[in-house]
């Protein structure tokens, strides 16, 4: 499991601490992610990261699970 | 013509699937390009200028981004310093946002001069009047008449040149691929408003729909037609009576107005949506959704996730989305999170994409001050919604009810449909003033006997007609509560044998021509999406 992974795990449990979204992989499909959610999300992302996140990016794909948010996070900051 | 007429199902629908099993299959693009343009000259006449114009703004615009992108990158890999580089990409960027601007205001800019013209003249025209000035031209308030499904072709036109833009899929080079994707017949009258990326290949492809699949696609497009012209089409003069003559009806016969325009509404729309996805399916194409059992929602937000899906998902990622990462909303987020805190931080930023999400909802309905009163009521009960969270949840411990139990979730699927009820009495009231003094006689203490009386029952709908929607209304309700347990129309008629499948559309048929409201002592009821 890598840094970034964990660090997103942490900003999920943080972002929605009524649930524990850290070991679902359907996060939007599922509807625990909603738009309005995926914002708040966003800005948490691009705040511990340094990243900007663009619509383009804004995919059920892209927010599946912890994993793919982390590999999101990755692919960004090496942009 | 429109999707439900007989005009179009028996005559215009299965000429073109015959004609275009006969063509060979490289043409066949081609061929149901040519009859799109057919149908939108039979319903709009010399209006398709219009669309064609679109397209071919639309295809070279697009072209222009793909090689404004290419040639960029090129000129980049040449660059020999990275602030020359960065220099080369700004420029790249600026000319590719050029076109799409260009694009965007050529497509938009006509619907919004054809459709909202009129309201703003006339919002000029009052403000000149207060200010005093003297009248330059006579404000004319005839309407424009507006070409088939502008509204829909117009987001499609705004949404492929975004993802283009974006780098999403390269500009297609076939302007007649472009002009299918925008004219396809079935989605032109009322949606669904389809993707590209989703719908070009589809296009393209040439597959005629044989066997359980044309079957699914003939069944699918009876069943819309049973919904449209057996629910909907018979509580059309009741509902009309209800708010044309409204000052004649209080208390409980502004509910029963409510819920018939609800079911109404719900049954033409989707109606119409399942013959367009019906007939597409002939054609081996497949339509995305637009409704999801919509009266399961739990809360506005899921409704909205539920009913008319496409124009949902259009708004979340080419609204919502945008302005959520726009510059100022994100120093506007970066102020929240130094100054406020809880649930304040959390709501400040996401106003603004709110707003204008739940703004652009109403207007997109019409040029009419109701619908963006719409739009803003659901802002307003989705704002309290998450301005009171926190509350609900204290509230909910208290009371000792699991916010997630069957007892907590049926209450919420009631409140949402009392929400979206009073939504659809403004939708449908005839301005706002009408909405007002209707719902203001809600609690004029007339009790329950209007409703059983049967006095309302004189009014072009009868006794009987309202046997049959009930029985019909259930049925529906049946199906989709079978889609909600996640069983499928598919499911439920097909792989049980080719009897079965012939014995469930003939009887859905026959139930359509037997109870349908259509023929003489009826009104052709023209489809309510297709007027927006």
């Amino acid at each position: 499991m890598s840094t970034t992974e964990d660090n997103v795990r942490e900003i999920l449990a943080k972002t929605f601490p009524d649930k524990d979204l850290s070991s679902e992989d359907n996060l939007v499909t599922s509807g625990e992610i909603d738009s309005m959610s995926a914002i708040m999300l966003v800005g948490e992302l691009e705040d511990e990261f340094g990243i900007s996140i663009s619509p383009l990016d804004m995919t059920p794909e892209n927010f599946a699970s912890a994993t793919t948010i982390a590999a999101l996070v990755d692919r960004l900051e090496q942009d | 013509m429109t999707l439900s007429s007989w005009k179009f199902l028996l005559v215009f629908l299965p000429v073109t699937y015959l004609l275009y099993m006969l063509v060979p299959r490289r043409s066949r693009w081609a061929f149901l390009l040519g009859m799109s343009y057919v149908f939108l000259w039979l319903c709009s006449g010399e209006l398709i200028a219009y669309l064609l114009a679109a397209t071919f703004v639309t295809w070279a615009c697009a072209l222009g981004i793909g090689q404004v992108r290419h040639k960029g990158k090129l000129r980049a890999s040449a660059c020999k310093s990275r602030e020359e580089r960065k220099s080369c990409n700004a420029h790249t960027k600026k000319r590719m946002r050029a076109l799409l601007a260009l694009g965007a205001v050529a497509d938009m800019g006509t619907l919004v001069v054809l459709k909202y013209g009129g309201l703003i003249l006339e919002g000029l025209d009052a403000l000149r009047n207060l200010l005093g000035l003297p009248a330059l031209f006579a404000v004319s308030t005839a309407t424009v008449a507006l070409p088939l499904g502008i509204s829909f072709y117009t987001l499609q036109a705004l949404s492929y040149l975004t993802d283009v833009y974006r780098g999403k899929y390269e500009a297609c080079r076939s302007l007649g691929t472009v002009a299918l994707f925008l004219a396809f017949f079935p989605q032109m009258e009322e949606g669904p408003i389809g993707r590209f990326d989703l719908l070009s290949k589809q296009l393209r492809s040439g597959e005629v729909a044989r066997g359980s699949r044309r079957a699914y696609g003939a069944q699918l497009a009876c069943w819309g037609l049973f919904k449209k012209l057996v629910v909907a089409d018979r509580l059309n003069p009741l509902v009309g009576e209800l708010f044309s003559n409204h000052a004649n009806y209080q208390g409980v016969m502004v509910v029963l107005a409510g819920l018939l325009y609800t079911l109404q509404l719900y049954a033409d729309f989707s109606g119409v949506i399942d013959i367009a996805r019906g007939s597409a399916e002939l054609f081996g194409i497949t339509l995305s959704p637009n409704f999801r059992q919509p009266f399961f929602s739990h809360d506005v937000n899921e409704f909205w996730r539920r009913w008319h899906m496409t124009l949902g998902s259009w708004l979340r990622d080419y609204v919502f989305y945008p302005v959520s990462l726009s510059s100022p909303t994100r120093k506007l987020t970066f102020w929240a999170r130094k100054h406020l805190s809880g649930q304040a931080m959390k709501l400040v930023p996401a106003t603004l994409a709110l707003l204008a999400v739940w703004s652009a909802t109403g207007i997109w309905h019409g040029a009419a001050v109701k619908y963006l009163a719409y739009g803003l009521y659901y802002f307003t009960i989705v704002m309290l919604g998450l301005i009171f969270e926190p509350m609900f949840q204290a509230f909910y411990k208290k009371i000792g009810l699991r916010r997630d139990g069957a007892v907590a979730r049926r209450l919420a699927v009631a409140r949402t449909f009392v929400l979206v009820c009073i939504g659809m009495v403004m939708f449908r009231a005839n301005d706002l003033s009408d909405f007002v003094a209707m719902m203001g006689s809600l609690f004029s203490g007339v009790g329950i006997s209007p409703l059983t009386d049967g006095s309302w029952l004189t009014h072009g709908t009868d006794k009987f007609d309202m046997l049959i929607v009930c029985i019909a209304t259930a049925l529906i309700f049946a199906v989709d509560l079978a889609h909600e347990r996640g069983v499928s129309f598919r499911q439920l008629v097909f792989g049980h044998g080719v009897a079965f499948e012939w014995t469930v559309g003939l009887c859905l048929l026959s139930a359509t021509i037997v109870f349908g409201a259509y023929g003489a002592g009826y009104t052709v009821v023209p489809s309510i999406y297709a007027g927006f």
